[in-house]
This record gives C-alpha cells, structure tokens and sequence, in this order.
C-alpha cells in the first residue's frame, strides 16, 4: 500500500512539477533483472511495475538561466539576455522532453501460450516541445526591435512545435530477454506549431520605417477539448547479447513513441505569404478616422494574413536509440567498471543525430551503480551527465542527469522500478 | 490517517507548483505619423492661391443664404367645390340628356401674391362627385384652364345612385405634375382664379329620370401639395429677414494669444435670379471667439439698403443680377473683426420683394433655376503675425497598463519635422481624468522652430528649419496611464523675427509645408 502511494504520488508530482524535472535518457539503469535469473532470486515476483519521469531540456544557445525563468518564474535580466545572445549562432535549436510515464509487466501469463511471453501495458502523459531557429528569432522578442534600427532581423527558417499528449499501450513481451513490443494509442490534448520559411523586419535607422516580409504558417488547436485527436504509434525495447564480441555485451534498440496523430477538432491554420511598408499614417488618415476603426477593418486582412481552420495530421517526435548498455546480471555482478555507448535519433528536422558513451562503476556487487556520461548532438552540442542507482530488496531507485554541467540545458530522469 | 496524509501531500505539491510569472524588458519603437502637411490639409471651402508667387492669398467664401421658388411661392392646400341644384322641378328626362353644364370661378387664397400663371412641379387633386338621385349618372369635370401639354383637364365619372340625403358618391386621387394652370379667370383678367365646369347627364343605358330643386349635384376639388416650378404675376412685398449662425471650427480651438492680419477685406454679394425687384441690406455681422469675446462689425454699409434689379432672360438663359456689399480697411473695422478670430458668426439679412409695390403690372417671374442668394467672401494675404496664439484640442484616450502583464515601462514620442512656414511652435500635453482634472504634464523638449531661423533649401528655394521634440513619458506616468482619459494638446505659435526674436507679421510663403514624422520609443516589460 504504501508503494502505492508513493508511486502515486510520484506520478502526480511529475504532472504538476514537470518544470522541475528535466528530459531524456539512453536508459543506463540497469536494474532489477529476471531475465537469466528468475528461477532463482526473483522466481516467485511474476509482476513489474516502473515509473519513469522524465525533464530534459537542452539548447544549443539558450541559457539555462533564462530557460529557468520560464519554467519557474522570475525576471530575465539584461546580463541573461546578453549572455544568451553571445552563444546565439545563426541556426540555433532548442528541445524540451517533459513526460512521465508507468508500465506494468506481466511476467506470470503466457502469452499466447507461449511460456516465454508475457504481456504489459502502458500508459504516460508528454510534452514535447523543439524549436530551432535564428538569433533574431531570439534577440527581436528578448530585447525589442530597437536594437534592430538600420538593420534587418532574419527570422526565416525558424520553426517551433508543441505537442502534449497521452499514451496508452499494451505490448507483447519476451521474458527471457525482457524485450518489449508495445503498440499505443495517442489522445492529442494540445499541438502548437510556427513555420516561417521567410521572414525579415527591416527597420531604418531614425526608426521611422518598418519594412515586413514573410512567408509562414502558423497552427493550433482550437479546441478546449481535453482530447483533440487521436493516433497510433509504436514502442519497441529490444535487447539481445552480442555472443561473437568479446565480453558478449548487451546492446539495446529503443524505439520510443513513433507514430502519427490525426486531429479529430477543427485546428486554426494562419498562412501569410506577404511584404508590407509602414512608415506611419497620414494627417487625412487621422482626421477622417479611416485607418483602424473603419467598420470592414481587418487587421488581418490588411497584413496579408489568411485564416482557415482544417484538421491535421502528423508524427509524433519520436526517437530511436541503438546502444550498448550496462549488464547487470550474474555474470556481471562484480564487475566494477562497464562502460556503454550508442547513438540517437529524434525523429525531427530541428535535432541532429546524438552519439553518447559513459563509464559504469559498481562497487558492490551490483547493490548500488554510479555512471558518468557525455553526448554530443540531439538538441544541443557537448554535454556530460551522472547516474545513480539503487537495489533495495525488490526496488530499484534510478536517478540520473543527461546533462549536468552545461550552461544551456538541464536534465533529470527518475526511475522507479518494483517487482512483486 | 493514511489519506488524510496523502491529501495533505498533494495539497503541497500543488501548491507547491505555483509558478512566478516570467517577465523582461524590452524596448520598442514604431513610427505613428508621416506625413507633409501643406495649407491644403486645413481648407475646404476656400482658396489658396498665389497672386505674386512667392506669397499667398487666403480667398474664403461661403453661401450664406440660398432660396428659391418654393421658398418664395407658396400655394396652401385649398379645396373648391362646385354646387348645383336645379332651378326647377323636371320630370321624365329620357336617358342619355345632359340636364346640368355649369360653370364657376374659384379663388386660391395666397396671402397677397397675386398669380397669373403657375406651373406645378409636383402636388395632386382629390375629387369626388356626389349623386343625390337615385339611379347611375354621368358626372364630367372640366378644368379649361389648367392643361398638360395643351390639353384641358378633364374627367368623367359614373356615380351609382344614391339620395338628397345620402348621395352616391366617386372619388379619384389625379396627379397634377407638369400642369399648367392659367389663374386669370374667365375674362383672362384676374388673378388667382381658376375655373371649372361641372355637367351631369343620365344614364343612357338607364330610365328616365325625375329633377326636383332641393337636389344638389356637386364635386369637391381638393389641391394638395403643390409645389410649383413657375410663377408669374405679382409676388407681393413681402420681407424675409433672419439671422444666420455659422461655425469656424478650426478657430474654436484658438484659447490665447493674438493674430495680426493686413489688408483684409470682406465681401458680401446678393445674387437676384428671379424676375422681380429686391431690396436688400445687412443688418448685423457679428463674432465671438473662443474666449467669449465678441466684436461688431461696424460700417456705414450694416443696415444700408441695396437695390437689386431684376434678373434678365427666362429659364433657359437667365442672367440673374447681383449687388456687392464690401468691407474693407476704409471703411470699417474689418481688421479688428477678423482678428477677433470669432468662430461663433451671426450675419443678419433682410430682403424686401417689389419695394415699390407692384410696378410690373403683375408680370413678376420666377423660374424653377431662379436663385436668391447671399455670398460671402473674404479674400486677404496670408500674412500673419501671431504672438503667443494658443491653439488647444481634446481627444479622449483609454490604454490599460496593468502591472501584472505585458505593459509599458516608460516611453517617448519623438516628433522630427522640416518647417518652411514662418512660424514657431511649441506644443505641449496635458494629460486628464475623467473629470478634466490634469494629472501630469508633458512639455515638449524643444520647439518647432520657425522658417526664419533655418536655410534656404536650393530645391525650391524655401527656407526651412528642422526640428526634434521629444515628449518623454516617464515611468510614474506609464504606470497611471489607464487612469488617463483625455489629452490636450496645446501648441503655442509665434512669428519671430529672425534677429529680434520678436513676433511680427509674416508672409506665408507659396509651397510652404511641414514635414512631420512622429514615432514611439517604449520601454515595455513583457510578462507570460
């Protein structure tokens, strides 16, 4: 009961304090395993429960310290501006992964009638959020257009996407390996995106004349509905030994929420393919009153700026993940040292592929892993993390950070796994 | 004891979860106005011109009074009926006979206008005959002297039977547009009469039938809305006069300070386009201006009487006639008037038809293009001298500044202009509540400095004189602004002399404009 508790609360916590727990991890925590041994510790523990929580934030400019204020509050100083500008290259990117997510796993049916699977099911809320775009796109909202005088700020090519969503899966699984298949269904809540193919302000230098160009797309849902579409999507965890390598080491494929959802409410769509001059309004303007409040005035209108409400249809910002991971079976159990290594893919244009290592140390026996680890890629550039883990009797408490020391980005996974 | 401290759990994660607003400063800058404003963007009715190119004239004119023949004719609805009984009792009349054909003389009343001819644009005739016997006759009414195209008006109507007591009754709602009614009478000598005539026949498919002298057979010819286009023979002496009340609104907005104007003259012309003689004179020319002072016009010319001979020609090419009241430096305190700079302005007007009674022997004409009209005009160089002239205008405002979202730190409106008028200017803000009390005022850093004090621009050979006045709305400022309802802008204008900095009269020269462009600095605080 108690676990239960906790777990419930956990889970809570994870949906109300999400800004405190940050993204994505290339699942190093090894943990309680049956796979070579459940005939003898855990033969009688038929049922696994996990809870994952997951708070990643990463940029390749973007300073932490100003990310911070966002999730938390607070004021952005000048200082934070400036520092963040300064790292601002002409194509920057920035990915957020809030999730939280609880399995359960059924190792005491026979799938099937096959002895060796079992079944589980699945199910998490998620929020990811992925912008890549131009330093203007940051310095023109951050510190007004007048810094911009004379001068053009460049907005295209930038894009921005946010989709929240719910999972629910059941999945096949192998007991002996604990691979898992698990095909889910996805219940939109809420997706934002923004496509600016061209976009220029240029702005004189006595700042008397605007000058806008642009090219774009920008969507919503429309709906206040709690669910504004529905989707489809896989998740696959296979793992497997590597017998002809020397140390026969585990890799791992991890394919996560791949899919697509189809919106079932009207979203609003804004195109706009235009160019307009703004130099200020005449005196004949301003007496006969005709520039903004004539009755047929529409602001859109007047900035070249359709609208039309459709549903859409897209894929879900999955990734896919091929690693060497951490063995933590009998064989393994006094190794000290093990390291693990892979590669990343989000399955987006704003990221770029991420390759990944990191050295696991074990002092005893398995009761307890620390890990250090470094990336390069996804969302942002270099980044180093910690792990931690913990075997208490039939849990496993995971703790670890993908990104630990960089200025831009922070992150946080939680693990919490029972057997029973 | 378990749940409630669970509940208690959760009630601290979410409390615990509530989230600062995020929030930094940015600053923003639009431009608002840009435009050149010219002598063009102020005048509607009158004329700039220049009469020796390099100077310009004021030419201001407004109608002051214009009427016409409906003004001047009036015909009153009037209603005349025709009545016949028959002197003695007949029997027996067969069917077919024609027993009544009588005719009468009618008298329009028109209160001393004496018609002869009228034509009628648009008005209608009501008829309606009465049958006092008891079986179907036939009922023509004539009208020989009101005709269309040359035709007479006429019309018959069948009228069931009825009683002395109850008659049988038709009526009919006839369009009397485009006729022409002669009102001399039946001897062609009078006036205002028209004559009808009345005859009623029996049945001729009917019996025959029986007259007794109490029946009365009869119309009703009732004459409504008429409206005529055309009028001749004598239209009275009668005297309109009246006070006519009209605005200079942009003076209006002048609250100190003097104008000094050279060489002005005021003109008043009263056009004649009908054929009758007019007397005619002012009897009272009036300003007030803004500051509640009042100035006469004084001159031998208010309350002298004109003469206006008739006008010439007819409809197709009528010359009307005209006579010119003017005034001018000589001969009144025109100066004074004008630079009372009144706009409040009271012109009294009297006229007088046929002065000396009815001496065209009653062929006075008026035609459907025939205009009386009173002019006014006045025409002076646009040399002005203006020494502290304060304009002021109000427009009310209403932005919310609320703290707790995105709102304006601080700000400055930035006014950059080229003058080429002689003039300087200082503006300034008085911002309001609603109840007209001044919370704060913003003065304009600098002044719009005049013509005189800058270079010859070889373009057009203009002098000119650029300027930049920044109104800085200051942080305690933005953060009332909501309660800031109305804005005054005051603009204090002078004409320096280049070297004494005194103001004097200063020609305004041909071409001269103000480049205006205005824009908006803000420092804002944006909060999500």
């Amino acid at each position: 009961m108690r676990i239960k508790i906790l777990v419930f609360s956990l889970f809570i916590a994870f949906q109300y304090k999400a800004q405190h727990w940050l993204p994505i991890q290339h699942d190093t925590l090894k943990t309680i395993s049956i796979k070579k041994h459940r005939d003898s510790v855990f033969k009688q523990k038929q049922h696994e429960l996990i809870f994952t929580g997951i708070a990643d934030y990463s940029s390749t400019s973007l300073g932490k310290d100003i990310a911070q204020k966002f999730f938390y509050g607070g004021e952005i100083s000048d200082e934070m501006k400036q520092k963040s500008l300064k790292r601002h290259n002409a194509i920057n990117r920035f990915g957020s992964d809030v999730q939280t997510e609880l399995e359960y796993r059924n190792f005491s049916v026979n799938l099937f009638n096959n002895e060796n699977w079992g079944f589980g099911i699945k199910t998490g809320l998620y929020n990811f959020l992925q912008c890549m775009y131009s330093k203007d796109f940051f310095g023109f909202p951050m510190f007004g257009n007048a810094i911009f005088a004379g001068d053009t700020a460049i907005f295209s090519g930038s894009k921005f996407s946010n989709l929240t969503y719910q999972k629910f899966g059941f999945g096949w699984i192998d007991k002996k390996s604990k691979s898992a298949i698990y095909l889910n269904v996805f219940g939109l809540n809420n997706h934002y995106s923004l496509d600016i193919e061209q976009g220029e302000i240029f702005q004189n230098t006595d700042l008397d004349s605007i000058r806008v160009q642009y090219n774009g797309q920008a969507t919503y849902t429309k709906s206040h509905n709690f669910i504004n579409g529905i989707g489809v999507g896989i998740d696959a965890d296979i793992r497997w030994n590597s017998k002809s390598l020397s140390g026969k080491p585990t890799f791992q494929f991890l394919m996560r929420n791949v899919g697509f959802i189809s919106q079932t409410n009207q979203g609003m769509s804004y195109k706009a393919d235009t160019a307009f001059s703004f130099v200020g309004v005449t005196y004949d303007q301003i007496v006969n009153g005709a520039t903004f409040n004539a009755e047929n005035f529409n602001i859109l209108d007047s900035l070249g700026i359709s609208k039309s409400e459709s549903k859409s249809h897209f894929f879900t910002p999955g990734l896919l993940q091929i690693s060497k991971i951490v063995d933590q079976s009998e064989s393994f159990k006094n190794k000290k040292f093990q390291t693990f290594y892979g590669a990343r893919i989000y399955l987006s244009n704003m990221a770029i592929p991420m390759v990944f290592g990191g050295l696991d140390y074990n002092p005893l026996s398995g009761r307890i892993h620390f890990g250090i680890s470094g990336s390069y890629g996804g969302y942002s550039f270099l980044k180093g993390g910690l792990y931690s883990s913990l075997n208490i009797q039939n849990l496993n408490i995971g703790l670890s950070s993908e990104n630990l020391f960089s200025k831009t980005g922070q992150s946080i996974i939680f693990r919490l796994q029972c057997v029973f | 004891m378990k749940q409630l401290l669970f509940f208690i759990f959760l009630v601290f994660i979410l409390v615990s979860c509530k989230k600062e607003k995020t929030s930094w400063n940015s600053e923003w800058a639009m431009p608002l106005v840009r435009d050149t404003l010219s002598l063009e963007n102020w005048y509607n009715d009158s004329t700039i011109e220049s009469t020796n190119g390099t100077t310009l004239d004021l030419n201001l004119s407004r109608t002051l009074l214009d009427i016409g023949i409906d003004d001047l004719i009036t015909i009153q609805d009037t209603i005349i009926t025709q009545k016949v009984s028959p002197s003695f009792s007949i029997n027996n009349i067969p069917p077919g006979t024609k027993f009544i054909n009588q005719t009468e003389e009618h008298t329009f009343n028109l209160d001393g206008v004496l018609l002869k001819k009228v034509t009628i644009s648009r008005g209608f005739i009501k008829l309606k005959v009465y049958n006092p016997l008891s079986t179907r006759l036939y009922y023509t009414i004539q009208l020989p002297n009101a005709t269309k195209n040359g035709i007479p008006f006429e019309q018959t109507y069948i009228v069931e039977g009825g009683s002395n007591s109850s008659p049988g009754t038709n009526e009919e709602t006839i369009d009397l547009s485009n006729f022409s009614l002669d009102l001399r009478g039946v001897n062609n000598l009078s006036f205002n009469k028209l004559t009808s005539i009345l005859s009623v026949k029996s049945d001729p498919n009917g019996s025959v039938v029986s007259l007794s002298t109490s029946q009365v057979f009869k119309f009703d010819a009732q004459f409504i809305d008429l409206a005529p286009n055309y009028a001749k023979g004598y239209f009275g002496n009668s005297i309109i006069s009246d006070t006519t009340t009209f605005n200079l609104n942009a003076l209006n907005k002048i609250t100190a300070g003097n104008i000094d104007l050279t060489n002005s003259s005021l003109n008043f012309e009263i056009e004649n386009g009908a054929k009758v003689s007019l007397n005619a004179k002012l009897t009272m020319a009036q300003n007030t201006n803004n500051q509640g002072n009042t100035t006469n016009l004084t001159s031998s010319n208010i309350g002298n009487d004109v003469i206006i001979s008739q006008a010439m020609g007819t409809s197709s090419n009528l010359s009307p006639s005209s006579k010119s009241i003017s005034f001018n430096s000589s001969n009144s305190n025109i100066e004074q008037f004008l630079e009372n700079a009144g706009a409040t302005n009271k012109i009294g007007y009297c006229f007088q038809l046929n002065p000396w009674g009815n001496t065209s022997g009653g062929n006075d004409e008026i035609f459907s293009n025939s205009r009386i009209k009173v002019k006014f005009n006045a025409a002076m160089p646009l040399s002005i001298g203006a020494d502290g002239l304060t304009l002021r205008d109000t427009f009310d405002i209403n932005i919310q500044n609320n703290d707790v979202k995105t709102h304006i730190h601080s700000g400055a409106f930035i006014l950059n202009t080229e003058n080429s008028f002689p003039i300087s200017c200082q503006p300034l803000l008085y911002l309001m509540d609603e109840n007209n009390f001044i919370l704060y005022t913003i003065i304009g850093d600098s002044q719009i400095s005049s013509s005189i004090q800058g270079t010859i621009d070889p373009k057009d050979g203009l002098m000119k004189k650029k300027s930049t006045v920044n109104f800085v709305v200051d942080e305690s400022i933005a953060k009332n602004i909501s309660a800031i309802k109305k804005v005054v802008i005051e603009t204090i204008f002078n004409t320096p002399n280049a070297s004494s900095g005194l103001s004097e009269i200063q020609s305004i020269p041909n071409g001269a404009s103000l480049s205006v462009r205005l824009k908006l600095k803000l420092n804002a605080k944006i909060i999500t």
